[in-house]
Formats: structure tokens, C-alpha cells, sequence
């Protein structure tokens, strides 16, 4: 289904909250099960980790199983090692997440596993948060390969071999810059943001 | 790399059979959406919480929900990556009679192929 698809279907809504309900109550429970197969892990090591059951947290993978308290995914993702957000969101990332949705996103890897990736990522792409909405973009052109590279102005510089300009860009414009654009100026590197979500 | 599974549902004079089956289910029709759009990203075997065999050809993919047992009734093909539904139901009582009635269909369909359409989640 398309995105604009699904956005026709959305303007029911009785549908908008069926659709949020569903993505909760049957991602869920498959994530679980191929996190926890991923890892060859039996249905019983997971209960006695969690201090729960294993006829309940059988349960728990079965898709449409929506009663997780926010405890309880919490103590699976410290089990499994792998991140949780839970979080209203515009409607927008919504479908975006829910037309990315791959492989690599019912079995998530551990942090151990995914550290090493992370790091060669970061490494490419010094992209560091600021405090005060200004992002700065230096452009290092005496390089023969250009590498855009987005450094704050709080945190410590990092120095950029052979920077002959540097470009600021104004507070109104940060608001512009999403993730999509990041990933466009961020090609020049042969570095490519994941966007999926 | 999995390859993508998609879902074929055999056309019915409405439609076809997943969506005369969820037209007037709003809830079982957000639910099943989000089951198949992770189900298809699946290789096999599927676990069988998700998919079991009948025999003869055909196997039944479960989208349970609460004490109703939701099936869409079908085989694997035509083309590979392919599950085609012949028939839905969540009518737990006459599910003995569907599943001979879909291995009766699905014998049928071996000789004459369906007009299927591809069911897009």
C-alpha cells in the first residue's frame, strides 16, 4: 500500500485508532518473537529474566496481545538490549514508520551488535546536537573528496583538515532542515543517514 | 536477503475475498493489515502461531484475536514469494467445512487457474 493510500484509508477516524491500536498490539508481540528467536532464546529464559511466567509471556508473542504495562517493555528492552520509544508522533512519521517496515525491523539487534556499525557511521557523520538551534556547516574544500561535516558551536571543535570556508545558517532555517535534507547534503560524503524509521 | 511475500486473494464479483471479508470490520481490518505487512517480511517457515499447514496443498494463515480465530485459507504460488488466499473466515464453528471447501477449491484451481488480484497491505 502507498503512503497516499494509506492516508485515504486514515481519514476514517475509526480507522485512525484502530491503525495506532493494531501497530502496537500486533508489532509488538512479532518483534518479541524474532528478537528472541534471533537470539535463541527459549520462551522460559525470557519469563525467568522478566520475573514473569513463560505461559504469559507466551502471551505476550502472540500478535493482538495488547496489555504490556510500560514496566514490562522496559524490562524486555534491558533484556534484549535494544532501544524503546514510546511516544506520540505527527501522523506523518506514523506512515513513514509503517511503510519502512523490513526484516531489521521485527529482529532488532543487541547494542553490542549494533555498536560497531554506529561507530563507523558517527565516525563519517560528526553530527553533534546544539543547545541554541544553530547548526554550523563547514565545508572542508581543500580535501579531494568533499565531506560535509555539522559541528556545534558549543560543543568542541573538531578539527578539519585543509577548511577554507565555512557556511552559517541561520536560526529560521533550521527549522527546515529535517532528516530527508541531512541525508541529501550528507551524500556528498558517502555517508548515507538512514532515514528508515 | 528475504524477498518480500505477497499476498494474492482470489476476485470475487465485489472485489476479492481479504477485502469482502474485512469491508465492514474496521478493526479486524487495521489488524490484519499490520499482521500481513510484518508476516510478508518473514522467510519461512513461518512460526506456527502465524501460519499452520492443512494438507493437500493448502495452509491457513491465523490472525487471532482475543477467543476469535480469524483464517485466510490458501496455498503458496502461483509465483514464488506468493501466498494466495482462496478463502477468509472467522467463523470458528464452521471451520472443518471451509477447510474442505477451500481443499475442493483449491483441486480446482490446480486445473483452472483463479482470477486472483494482488492484496496490498
Amino acid at each position: 500500500m502507498s503512503k497516499k493510500e494509506l492516508l485515504e484509508q486514515l481519514q476514517d477516524p475509526e480507522y485512525r485508532a484502530e491503525f495506532v491500536s493494531s501497530e502496537i498490539d500486533m508489532g509488538l508481540p512479532m518483534q518479541l518473537r524474532a528478537m528472541r528467536e534471533s537470539r535463541g532464546w527459549k520462551q522460559s529464559f525470557v519469563a525467568e529474566k522478566t520475573n514473569t511466567q513463560q505461559p504469559r509471556f507466551s502471551l505476550m508473542e502472540r500478535p493482538g496481545y495488547g496489555k504490556y504495562s510500560l514496566n514490562t517493555l522496559k524490562k524486555l528492552a534491558a533484556l534484549f538490549d535494544v532501544g524503546l520509544i514510546v511516544s506520540f508522533v505527527p501522523w506523518g512519521e506514523m506512515i513513514d514508520f509503517v511503510e519502512s517496515l523490513g526484516p531489521r525491523r521485527l529482529s532488532i539487534p543487541s547494542f553490542c551488535h549494533e555498536s560497531n556499525v554506529l561507530s563507523a557511521r558517527y565516525s563519517r557523520q560528526k553530527h553533534i546536537g546544539t543547545p541554541n538551534n544553530q547548526l554550523q556547516f563547514i565545508f572542508s574544500t581543500g580535501q579531494v573528496r568533499q565531506e560535509p561535516s555539522i559541528v556545534s558551536p558549543s560543543a568542541p571543535y573538531q578539527e578539519v583538515s585543509g577548511t577554507k570556508e565555512s557556511l552559517q545558517v541561520p536560526p529560521e532555517m533550521i527549522e527546515t532542515v529535517d532528516l530527508a535534507y541531512l541525508a541529501q547534503i550528507n551524500l556528498v560524503g558517502g555517508t548515507s543517514y538512514d532515514t528508515a524509521r | 536477503m528475504v524477498n518480500r511475500w505477497k499476498f494474492r486473494a482470489a476476485k470475487t464479483s465485489r472485489g476479492n475475498v481479504i477485502a469482502d471479508w474485512l469491508e465492514k470490520n474496521t478493526r479486524l481490518k487495521a489488524r490484519t493489515s499490520s499482521f500481513l505487512r510484518r508476516l510478508r517480511e518473514l522467510p519461512l517457515p513461518w512460526p506456527p502461531t502465524y501460519y499452520g499447514s492443512l494438507g493437500d496443498g493448502i495452509g491457513e494463515i491465523r490472525i487471532d484475536m482475543g477467543n476469535v480465530e480469524h483464517r485466510l485459507y490458501g496455498f503458496f504460488g502461483y509465483l514464488a514469494d506468493e501466498f494466495t488466499v482462496l478463502a477468509a473466515s472467522s467463523d470458528k464453528d464452521n471451520q472443518q467445512a471451509t477447510v474442505q471447501s477451500v481443499k475442493k477449491r483449491f483441486k480446482q484451481v490446480q486445473k483452472n487457474p483463479v482470477a486472483t488480484e494482488e492484496y496490498v497491505v
